[in-house]
């Protein structure tokens, strides 16, 4: 790729690698690292990619997957699916997460459980489909159908607690 | 479709309407139509989202991450595109010799380097990268980089009496770059960088250090023998100066 593409490249889907390798990794300095190392395979191993139309997915696939390989070097991975506390989702307005300060909501993004982290930060940063989201984690559509809602959940039940609301107070909610 | 399916498939819609051309989901749309409970859960649930995609969009990313990236994986280009880095190679060849050129014409122009120079350092020090080496003796310190870089530095006496916290080698559009850390005031640092002259050939020898500001941080830089140092502090033109050889 011409250096003016990586580049462009680079100014394109840098911000939003990060926020994902953030999510996933919980760690600023990880996740800086993830980034580069992502955009270092594209610059090295790029040029195999036939489809330049699976760009975006190529990067963002390469990235969870440099997560996971650090990972497994660290510690057995443990599949949340199983494991994960269901939780009563809380209603919470978005008016009242508009209002909330922003560390809040990441620091409740990033304190998901594990499962849900990934599918539910791709689902928010908009860039892909559902379907691509499932490709890109290598995980049924079903699955990160369920994901995305039982994330959801969790982040209403911590930004409902950060926000001060209670379950008393909210009336409950249920999301299918 | 009843209504517990079509929240099951519209939670996994994006609020900002990517999704609206997508098949799989029109059944469930038409049934927020014909179900006004459904309608307004959907309304709600579309208005979290885009609350959550807001925040999440305003996440800061590190100062100078791009630099990085561009900076380390740049280099690295792909077999194809090989042929295109030779053009390219030649291109700046050519623009090399025109600045040389312009250089040698007018010597006041040629500061270029200088603030692209004080920019990537500082973008690379506002968050503590790792370090090559940590110590909090600087004769280890000047001793790895004499091993290493074969030169010897030589730490102004007011930032050579601060604490060092260690180096780490770095490059600089081909050149090598040694940084060192010193603790300052509080928890913040102050860093050494040196590099070869040829880097920055506009600074001579004698001449007055130049400063330059980036964001909240000041350097101060000058030429010493063979090599360009350039002192980086969180603070202000004062905060630098203290720590210069005239200081």
């Amino acid at each position: 790729m011409a250096a003016l593409d990586f580049e462009r490249l680079v100014e394109d889907y840098y911000m939003p690698l990060y926020r994902f390798a953030l999510s996933l990794s919980r760690k600023e300095s990880d996740a800086a690292d993830l980034t580069q190392q992502t955009f270092f395979l594209w610059a090295s191993k790029g040029h195999q990619l036939r489809d330049k139309s699976k760009v975006k997915t190529w990067l963002f696939t390469s990235l969870y997957r440099e997560f996971l390989g650090r990972k497994r070097q660290q510690d057995r991975f443990v599949d949340a699916e199983s494991t994960a506390e269901v939780i009563s989702a809380q209603a919470i307005p978005a008016t009242v997460v508009d209002q909330l300060d922003g560390d809040i909501v990441q620091r409740a993004l990033l304190d998901l459980d594990e499962a849900f982290r990934a599918p539910l930060t791709l689902f928010y940063l908009q860039q892909h489909s559902y379907k691509e989201i499932a490709e890109m984690l290598e995980i049924p559509i079903g699955t990160v159908m369920s994901r995305i809602s039982r994330g959801k959940d969790q982040l209403r039940k911590v930004l409902a607690e950060s926000a001060g609301l209670r379950n008393s107070d909210s009336g409950g909610r249920t999301n299918g | 479709m009843d209504e517990q399916q079509a929240r099951l498939i519209l939670q996994v819609y994006r609020s900002g309407g990517q999704d609206q051309n997508d098949p799989h989901f029109f059944a469930a749309l038409q049934e927020t139509e014909r179900n006004p409970q459904l309608a307004q859960w959907f309304a709600d649930e579309q208005a979290f989202d885009q609350a959550i995609a807001d925040h999440l969009e305003r996440m800061p990313v590190p100062f100078g991450l791009e630099t990085r990236i561009l900076a380390n994986a740049g280099r690295t280009e792909s077999r194809a595109s090989r042929w295109l880095v030779g053009l390219a190679t030649v291109a700046a060849l050519l623009f090399l010799c025109a600045q040389i050129i312009s250089i040698w014409r007018n010597p006041t122009s040629a500061a270029g380097a200088l603030p692209d120079y004080s920019r990537e350092m500082v973008s690379f020090v506002r968050i503590p990268p790792p370090l090559d080496m940590e110590t909090n003796d600087l004769g280890k310190i000047q001793g790895w980089v004499a091993q290493k870089k074969r030169f010897s530095v030589v730490a102004p006496p007011a930032l050579a009496s601060l604490e060092p916290v260690g180096c780490r080698a770095l490059s600089f559009r081909g050149h090598d770059v040694t940084l060192i850390c010193f603790h300052r005031d509080g928890n913040r640092l102050a860093h050494l960088f040196v590099v070869d002259r040829a880097a920055l050939p506009q600074l001579k020898p004698g001449q007055r250090p130049i400063f330059s500001t980036v964001g909240e941080w000041t350097t101060a830089s000058w030429a010493q023998g063979g090599h360009v140092y350039m002192i980086t502090v969180q603070g202000d033109r004062a905060a630098v100066q203290s720590y210069l050889p005239s200081a």
